[in-house]
């Protein structure tokens, strides 16, 4: 793992592109990126549609990384935040017609939580989510990764999973809240 | 606001903003709610914590050096300063009236949209001009490959003018548009001269543009990408362009 993917150097960088230092934003844009474009590619489904949104976001995150709040966020959450939003903006205004779901991630949660291959125990954040997901019923839980991951809504859900559009929204609403939960134990 | 004080809605609407399950105008109406209350906005910001791991598991993507080098063309601190000068336009430009080959393409062209669109032109253009030229064309080309991108005709008179694209992987993407430039008489810096609307499938596009006359008359002219709407000022340059008669 690269060094700099640290919560600390990451800070560091991320506040001195809030000064208009040209060198930290280009160090913060080769650590992140790539992670970053992997984000948008799995919900655009689409390399140039990914592209055009990392651009857009890291225009943002020049413009507005003193906005950046340390005690909110990590840095790396918050740039997470800034290209998922954009790449959700950007599929509810097209039509990117049928979604197929990611045969991985199809894979990962059919066989249970996701293991450590898949989820890596980075963090005691990663750790906790990956328990807490697994003692989730497999609808729920594949409702809200596929949300997470590829940024399907309620409708795509309801037609990937084959189920009515009010269980999927009962397994979003529940899953979330057990995970809450869940995860408030495990503080 | 309605969701103050009902917790565990505010917690389940936070935790579908994030996910992206909450859509539409449910999702604008939920991020003005967050822009004046700050407690919701830590409430996105738990969640936005709590499920990035998700997305920090997910492997790595190798990114095209071309994302970072159109994004630094974007932030105007950042662009190179032999790309943001106007006066470089000008070198490149030098080499690509000397670049024949680019010269030949554009022109066969152009000579092929003058011949389509010559009635209707002549028909507007008064008799006695005629028989020195009918109209102009702008062959515009990236400054930097000096590869020919669009040709645009030129009435001698009236303001309808035809752009026709002709480099196949220009394309313009949803929420952007294409916008027409000239360089300013003195000084640095291009005026904005008219957008170009959507281009359909046939790459070519007749359309108004507010003055022609300023087209006919720019020493230079300047096509870009911009957001819907236009720019005050050009941001994603894709090709540049001068103006020269077509005899008839």
């Amino acid at each position: 793992m690269d060094a700099y993917q640290n919560t600390e150097d990451l800070t560091d960088l991320v506040a001195r592109v809030a000064l208009g230092d040209q060198k930290a934003y280009r160090r913060l844009y080769d650590v992140t990126s790539a992670k970053l474009f992997s984000v948008a590619i799995r919900i655009l489904r689409n390399q140039g549609r990914a592209e055009e949104v990392l651009q857009d976001a890291f225009i943002n995150v020049w413009n507005s990384a003193g906005s950046y709040n340390a005690s909110l966020s990590s840095p790396m959450t918050w740039l997470i935040t800034i290209v998922r939003n954009r790449s959700l903006d950007y599929i509810r205004r097209i039509d990117r017609g049928e979604v197929e779901l990611d045969d991985d991630l199809a894979a990962m949660l059919e066989s249970g939580a996701p293991g450590p291959e898949q989820l890596l125990l980075r963090s005691e954040d990663a750790a906790a989510l990956n328990l807490c997901l697994g003692r989730l019923d497999a609808g729920p839980r594949q409702a809200i990764a596929f949300a997470y991951f590829q940024g399907l809504s309620h409708s795509e859900l309801a037609k990937s999973l084959q189920v009515p559009i009010g269980t999927v929204k009962t397994w979003i609403r529940r899953g979330l809240e057990k995970l809450r939960h869940c995860l408030q134990a495990e503080d | 606001m309605r969701i103050q004080g009902k917790d565990d809605l505010r917690e389940l609407l936070a935790a579908e903003y994030v996910l992206g399950t909450l859509v539409g105008a449910a999702r604008r109406r939920f991020e003005r709610w967050m822009a004046q209350d700050p407690s919701l906005a830590h409430l996105v910001a738990r969640w936005g914590t709590r499920l990035s791991p998700l997305a920090e598991s997910i492997p790595d993507t190798n990114v095209p050096t071309r994302v970072w080098d159109a994004l630094i063309k974007r932030i105007p601190a950042l662009a190179p300063p032999q790309r943001a000068e106007p006066d470089n336009w000008w070198k490149n430009l030098n080499f690509w009236r000397a670049s024949a080959t680019a010269m030949a393409a554009v022109a066969v062209i152009a000579v092929g949209i003058a011949l389509h669109d010559q009635e209707r032109f002549t028909s507007r253009t008064p008799q006695t001009a005629a028989a020195t030229s009918a109209a102009f064309v702008a062959t515009f080309s990236d400054d930097k490959t000096h590869r020919p991108v669009a040709v645009m005709i030129i009435p001698e008179n009236g303001n309808e003018v035809i752009l026709q694209l002709v480099a196949a992987d220009v394309v313009v993407p949803e929420g952007k548009t294409l916008e027409l430039w000239t360089a300013k008489a003195q000084g640095n810096g291009m005026d904005p001269a008219g957008l170009v609307p959507t281009i359909s499938t046939s790459r070519a596009v007749r359309f108004v543009v507010p003055d022609a006359r300023v087209l006919r008359h720019a020493t230079l002219l300047g096509l870009s990408l911009e957001p819907a709407g236009g720019s005050p000022a050009p941001t994603d340059v894709i090709g540049v362009a001068t103006v020269s008669p077509i005899a008839s």
